[in-house]
């Protein structure tokens, strides 16, 4: 059977007249990376605030590995690691000193800090900047040093919020890849990110918030297969009539065709083989068209679909 | 938005430092300014000591010796009988000279004894010597008409009336004397140099700096703005927000100043408060120019501005500094700025303007311009070099 | 964990060249410009009374010049510095060259005294006559009233009491080491800034690394203790460079036992530190907090005489209310007393008000401080 790390139920959180978690309930499984995701202003970093029990909340209640979670929850405290958004560490100490500082805050035997503490250096590939100061270091370094302060001390859950902005793709690379080990090694990860593809290739399960809600949850395959569009193909068709487009709307599994310019725009809601259907009908009129493209839906369709497209703050 | 603009609103973003400075002006700068005018007209005018007569006996004697002290110095009962408080506000020149009658005073005076009285004065002041003298003369009568073979009451009375009609010495004044005591009007004015350094360089280094900032200056600098355009904007808004910030603090000055007799000598202090003003524009930028950490902008500020105020006269007076100090404090503007406000003060208002006030401002203006020269030159360089 | 968090919070704001230039080095640089300023006057009482120049040209009134010549005989109780002219015109060029502040001389059978600006000077000049006017008019008076006592009376005119006895007090300072014990008060408000960048560190309502440092399984007094006595170590040790600087570089002596005047600012650098604790436990924005520390510092100091020297004592006389409030008024009194008058009543009164202070912002910071989640980050 599986463990429930996390367990939220009901969390209600309000900053005066707003609310700002509504109700919220979640569940994060031993040995799962739970991606959180999330428009700005959704609930996310409050919902992680609660659970650090950073933040006082009006209802609900949050228990980790089995225990009631509170400001002086120490025991539970010790197992949890935090990657915060802004990177968070001291200015004036190195890079080593950094790690061997938040790591103190949790392990008190020395020895085993200074292994801890060693080996967060290696994983994190900043043997050669340990005598540096922060401000020395590049965007990529400054988010691994982040991330090394968060799991020195190897903690069982641990929390990464956004942890991979302004970072460059070999930079980001080795976070992923270092998360993915981490994971192996037996963490609990829940994961914020705004860029869906990372999100997509790293995340078990995800759950995404608006206006403090679960508005949808499942595995990325689950959520995507909950679109209606399940399949977009993009031709370009140089001279394209009404005609042609009531057509392509008469073929199976196709409900929606748009023109774009000189590209059309065929949606479809299911079926294996749209693109030979639809390659049929071109072939049998005697249309002439150009370059084809066919898209599954991504998990930014996903997202976009629930959380719409209007700007947030 | 414009340049301009946008330093207006910069500035705006300061208005708390802009506060700080401007109560601390008003407060204090008042308050010092209220204290030393009266101070120093005492000092340089034969006019009333303060003395502190703290009488145990309210005998004959005690009653007449104060009686004539009144006539020739201001005395006060004070509020304590603590000697070591009274000796702190003989230090701390509130009162120049403490008396203290014992009980047994009346006696001990016709015993003729040399401990009659107790007085605190200030180390071996020359202020503490002359009041010691007043009173030992007025003694020393009262019991030689004892002696004499008046009565205590008749001699008491008779030696009040011999020193007060020996007032009257004949005295002269070498004529075209300056005018040497301190107004108001100066001492604000003198502390209003700190005040508007401070404020001044806080203000525009923030602004500087906010412009400075790579990005800002970048996207400055690929708009369609023409560069001369917007170094004159830049330059022009920094130069309103000097002089409003300066104008207020006049503005505060003059309605403080209302009814003082040296008000006709205010556009001559104003001017000499536009001198100061642009050399604050010249320091600022060259201390911005140094740092863009706004914080060590008020820590540079703060040493430079109040070290200068003490070297220069502006929280001490310059006659009690030694000559090699004083040689020094030639190489600072606030000198300048100080010796014409002094200039100022003792001279009548006809007599003011002329080549020695014209030096006095230019001092001033060239101290500015070389510091604007330096920080344009250091900006130049970092931008060379890519710092 | 507490040693932990004390070695690395010294080792964090060691390495902060803000916190040595605002906390070390600003104040020394202000103590070598005061020095700079107004040194000589500690050593040398400015106000000290010497001798002043005088001019006289020859007059009908012998008397009047045996008076002069008197109180010019060198010794201790030289009063004037005499020079004889022959011709008033001679005088008066002296007199404008400021080669003699006063001369004598007698017109139409007054003795005149002419200067050339008002002043103490001046003012004794006139004092000689008046004195010498006065004898001259009791004797008058006496022989017209009682001419049998004239001989005794004018016997008594040669060997007259002193009357007036100085209060002397154990030590003399110049007044112008206030100056010096109100930029150590200052130096020690300045610590506030310490504790506010500690503090920032440890609250997650403040910063990024306050909100890792809350997540962790430290309690909170245990942080706040460890970094409040690693400020206190700090602040301790800048405040004792500074004394001793003032001390031995400048050579400007406190006139005690220099372990007493540290002891006493140590008090007031731990006063200053938790001003900073409690400024940051009531005030959540950095900014703000800095605003604050640097404006109640400066109002502190001010009152406490930093750059006008008499206002502590023109508070102390008229509203001392203020002075008791005031925390850098406490120290400057504090240290005013111990080197002026030793550990009197008023030395213990500041010294206990400096530990009530501290004991008061300490309760009263651990109490907004303990908690642990906020309403809002």
């Amino acid at each position: 059977m599986e463990t429930v790390i996390v367990a939220m139920d009901q969390l209600v959180k309000r900053y005066r007249e707003k609310l700002a978690v509504d109700h919220f309930s979640m569940k994060v499984m031993e040995g799962e990376i739970l991606g959180l995701l999330g428009p700005n202003g959704s609930g996310k970093t409050t919902t992680i605030n609660c659970i650090l029990s950073l933040l006082k909340y009006d209802k609900g209640d949050i228990t980790i590995f089995g225990k009631p979670m509170g400001p002086e929850a120490y025991d539970i405290k010790e197992r949890i690691g935090v990657v915060p958004q802004n990177v968070a560490v001291l200015q004036t100490l190195t890079v080593a000193e950094n790690i061997d500082f938040f790591c103190g805050l949790y392990i008190k035997d020395k020895k085993l800090r200074k292994q801890y503490v060693e080996e967060a250096i290696r994983m994190t590939g900043l043997d050669e900047y340990r005598k540096y100061y922060p401000k020395k270091l590049s965007g990529g370094l400054l988010r691994r040093l982040n991330i090394a302060c968060g799991i020195a001390h190897k903690p069982k859950l641990i929390i990464f919020d956004e942890p991979t902005v302004a970072v460059d793709p070999q930079s980001r690379n080795a976070i992923l890849e270092g998360i993915r080990e981490m994971n192996k090694r037996g963490a609990t990860i829940i994961y914020t990110s705004h860029y869906m593809e990372e999100v997509e290739e790293l995340c078990s399960r995800i759950i995404i918030m608006d206006r403090g809600r679960n508005v949808a949850e499942g595995s990325p395959e689950q959520l995507k297969a909950s679109l209606k569009n399940r399949e977009t193909i993009k031709i370009t068709l140089p001279a394209c009539t009404p005609e042609i487009v009531e057509d392509l709307k008469e073929i199976n599994h196709v409900y929606d065709v748009k023109q774009e310019g000189e590209t059309l725009l065929i949606r479809c809601d299911g079926g294996s083989h749209n693109l030979v259907h639809v390659m049929g009908y071109f072939s049998e009129k005697n249309i002439p068209f150009g370059r084809v493209i066919t898209e599954l839906p991504t998990l930014n369709d996903v997202f976009l679909e629930i959380t719409g497209k209007e700007l947030r703050d | 938005m414009t340049v301009f603009k946008a330093i207006l609103k910069i500035a705006k973003r300061e208005w708390m430092t802009i506060l700080i400075y401007f109560v601390v002006f008003a407060g204090f700068g008042t308050l010092t300014a209220r204290g030393n005018a009266q101070q120093t007209s005492k000092i340089y005018k034969e006019a009333k000591e303060t003395i502190a007569v703290l009488d145990e006996s309210h005998s004959i004697v005690a009653k007449e010796l104060i009686h004539t002290l009144k006539k020739s110095e201001k005395v006060i009962t004070p509020k304590t009988k603590d000697l070591v408080s009274l000796n702190d506000s003989v230090r701390f020149d509130l009162y120049d000279y403490v008396l203290v009658l014992p009980e047994d005073f009346e006696e001990r005076v016709l015993a003729g004894r040399d401990d009659a009285a107790e007085y605190i004065s200030a180390g071996d002041s020359a202020g503490g010597y002359l009041l010691s003298e007043k009173i030992r003369l007025y003694l020393q009568d009262v019991v030689l008409y004892l002696k004499s073979g008046y009565s205590k009451e008749e001699a008491a009375v008779k030696a009040s009336e011999v020193i007060t009609s020996s007032l009257s010495v004949s005295s002269e004044m070498l004529p075209e004397a300056k005018h040497n005591e301190e107004s108001f009007l100066s001492g604000i004015f003198r502390f209003s140099a700190y005040a508007l350094m401070m404020l001044l360089i806080e203000v525009i280094c923030s602004i500087i700096n906010n412009i400075r900032q790579i990005d800002i200056r970048k996207r400055i600098s690929v708009s369609g703005a023409k560069f001369r355009e917007r170094n004159a904007a830049f330059y022009g808004a920094v130069a309103i927000v000097a002089v409003v910030l300066t104008g207020l603090l006049i503005l505060f000055i003059v309605l403080s100043s209302i009814g003082d007799p040296d008000l006709g000598k205010l556009p001559y202090y104003i001017l000499n408060e536009a001198a100061i003003m642009l050399c604050a524009i010249g320091l600022a930028t060259m201390i911005s120019s140094i740092t863009t950490d706004q914080s060590l902008v008020s820590m540079i500020t703060n040493s430079v501005v109040i070290s200068m105020s003490f070297l220069c006269g502006i929280f001490v007076p310059m006659e009690l500094m030694s000559k090699q100090i004083l040689w020094f404090s030639h190489f600072l503007p606030l000198y300048w700025f100080e010796r014409s406000v002094e200039f100022i003060n003792s001279n009548a208002d006809s007599a003011i303007m002329g080549t020695t006030f014209a030096a006095y401002l230019g001092i001033q203006l060239l101290f500015g311009l070389v510091f604007f020269v330096i920080g344009m030159i250091v900006f130049k360089k970092k931008e060379l070099y890519a710092v | 964990m507490f040693w932990h968090i004390f070695v690395y919070r010294l080792k964090e704001l060691l390495r902060d060249p803000w916190h040595i230039a605002w906390n070390l080095l600003f104040p020394i640089a202000l103590a070598t410009a005061f020095f700079l300023g107004f040194g000589n006057m500690i050593k040398e009482d400015p106000e000290a009374f010497v001798s002043i120049k005088t001019g006289y040209i020859a007059m009908e009134d012998k008397e009047f010049e045996k008076v002069l010549q008197s109180l010019s005989r060198k010794g201790e109780n030289q009063v004037l510095s005499l020079q004889r002219y022959e011709t008033e015109k001679e005088a008066e060029k002296a007199l404008r060259a400021e080669k003699i502040q006063g001369y004598y001389l007698q017109k139409g059978g007054e003795i005149v005294v002419v200067v050339g600006k008002n002043g103490i000077s001046a003012t004794t000049l006139h004092q000689i006559v008046k004195e010498y006017k006065n004898q001259k008019t009791v004797m008058l008076q006496i022989a017209k009233e009682h001419p049998e006592k004239v001989a005794e009376i004018a016997e008594r005119m040669n060997h007259r009491p002193e009357f007036l006895q100085q209060h002397v007090f154990n030590q003399y300072t110049s007044p112008y080491m206030n100056y010096f014990y109100s930029l150590i008060a200052m130096a020690a408000l300045y610590g506030s800034w310490l504790s506010s960048t500690m503090l920032a560190g440890i609250s997650a309502n403040m910063t990024e690394r306050g909100k890792r440092y809350e997540s962790a399984p430290v309690k909170k007094m245990t942080s706040l203790l460890a970094g409040i006595l690693s400020t206190m170590l700090l602040q301790t040790v800048f405040i004792g460079i500074l004394v001793l600087y003032i001390e031995f570089v400048l050579k400007i002596s406190f006139g005690v036992p220099l372990w007493q005047v540290l002891i006493v600012t140590s008090v007031g650098g731990v006063m200053g530190i938790m001003m900073g604790v409690f400024i940051g436990a009531l005030v959540k924005r950095p900014n703000l907090q800095m605003v604050i520390s640097l404006s109640v510092s400066m109002v502190a100091s001010f009152l406490s005489g930093l750059m006008w020297g008499q206002i502590r004592q023109i508070l102390e006389v008229n509203a001392p209310v203020v002075n008791r409030l005031n925390p850098a008024a406490m120290l400057t009194s504090c240290l005013y007393n111990l080197c002026n008058y030793g550990m009197t009543k008023d030395f213990y009164r500041d010294l206990y008000s400096m530990l009530v202070l501290i004991v008061a912002m300490l309760v009263i910071s651990a109490a907004v401080l303990r908690r642990r989640n906020y309403d809002s980050l």
